[in-house]
């Protein structure tokens, strides 16, 4: 009999291909963006609106994660910025090697602002770094405020929260201030954009945010 | 779920050390997963069963230890365990912690048996 200790990271691959993805965008001047949520709670919707107001002012480009079809990335594509659609296959996440190949696909070249649209899911994504300077949640009124109290892994991990659909706030039980309580118990550093993709209710800060940390076009 | 995949990474990792140490057997790998870590001990344990069966790591038993979340307060200095992920510190409530301990997720150790 013979024991070995061998303390090995099992998502290390994962790890070294975020890595890759890092060095080039560090080297590349881009600043990555990795946005989770449930399905259907508005990513793609705010990323159209968010590209729409931006897009004068900073090149973007766009990664889209979805378990099937290319439907998200032919929204974008309408915004006339690079985009390209990975197809998980069932996969319920990104992982770092399908990102570093869509990376390497991409012409990124003057880009110097990447998102990264997620699979929707609250659990599984948030295990994975794909390289990015920011994880984003997003929590759309319509799913209730308990949720950073069901996923906290997710809020844990994140560095922003958009609060999403805050148009249907009359239409809902939804407890904003329970909802940051709970959310800020389990990250008290989270930075909070109530906003509406829908109206563009609240969309100047987060704007904002964004514009404070890249370079402009020339 | 991604606990198949993560269970298929694990064989990968556990096939390649054990090829260093053929003929030797392997009959346990310890893991270390931390209670931030979103896994579920069961699903990945049922994964590596399916995909060990008929294989020489058939006979591994996989071995999991939970860790803790741990974090010490940098306004009182005290350590505690933070249970659902409440991050604040329980003494004197400050939100300015260090964590320790929770995030981990590796294979810790491998117990191997000579051929007979
Ligand atoms: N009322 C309302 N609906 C929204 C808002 N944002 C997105 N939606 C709708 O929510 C649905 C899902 O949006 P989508 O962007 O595809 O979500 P994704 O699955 O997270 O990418 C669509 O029908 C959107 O029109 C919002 O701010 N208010
Ligand atoms: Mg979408
Ligand atoms: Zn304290």
């Amino acid at each position: 009999m013979s024991v070995i200790t061998i303390e090995r990271k099992i998502l290390k691959k994962n790890d070294q291909f975020a890595m890759e993805v890092r060095d080039f965008c560090a080297k590349h001047n881009i600043l990555v963006l990795n946005l989770l949520s449930s399905p259907g709670s508005g990513k793609t919707t705010i990323l159209e609106k968010t590209l729409a107001r931006i897009k004068t002012r900073v090149n973007v480009a766009v990664i889209e994660g979805d378990v099937q079809t290319d439907q998200d990335a032919v929204r974008i594509a309408r915004q006339n910025v690079p985009v390209v659609q990975i197809v998980t296959n069932g996969g319920c996440h990104l992982d770092a090697a399908l990102v570093l190949d869509a990376v390497s696909k991409m012409d990124l070249s003057g880009v110097r602002l990447l998102f990264i649209e997620n699979v929707g899911n609250l659990v599984c994504p948030s295990g994975f770094d794909l390289g990015e300077h920011h994880k984003i949640v997003i929590a759309s009124t319509a799913e209730g405020d308990d949720k950073p109290l069901k996923y906290p892994k997710t809020f844990r991990v994140s560095d922003v929260c958009l609060i999403n659909k805050i148009d249907l706030l009359p239409y809902l039980n939804f407890d904003v201030p329970a909802f940051l309580a709970n959310a800020k118990k389990i990250n008290p550093d989270l930075t909070f954009f109530q906003i509406s993709a829908q109206s563009g209710e609240g969309l100047d800060p987060w704007i904002a945010w964004l514009e404070s940390r890249v370079e402009p076009k020339q | 779920m991604h606990e198949t995949g993560l269970a298929q990474e694990i064989v990968n990792i556990v096939e390649e050390i054990a090829r260093q140490h053929s003929p030797k057997q392997v009959i346990r790998i310890t893991l270390n997963i931390g209670e931030m870590v979103a896994v579920v001990p069961d699903m990945l344990k049922f994964a590596f069963q399916a995909i060990v069966e008929n294989t020489p790591l058939n006979n591994a038993r996989l071995e999991v230890q939970i860790i803790p979340v741990t974090a010490v307060c940098n306004k009182c200095r005290k350590s505690f365990h933070i249970s659902q992920f409440e991050f604040s510190c329980p003494y004197c409530s400050s939100v300015d912690l260090t964590v320790r301990s929770g995030d981990e997720f590796l294979i810790k150790e491998l117990e191997f048996k000579e051929c007979p």
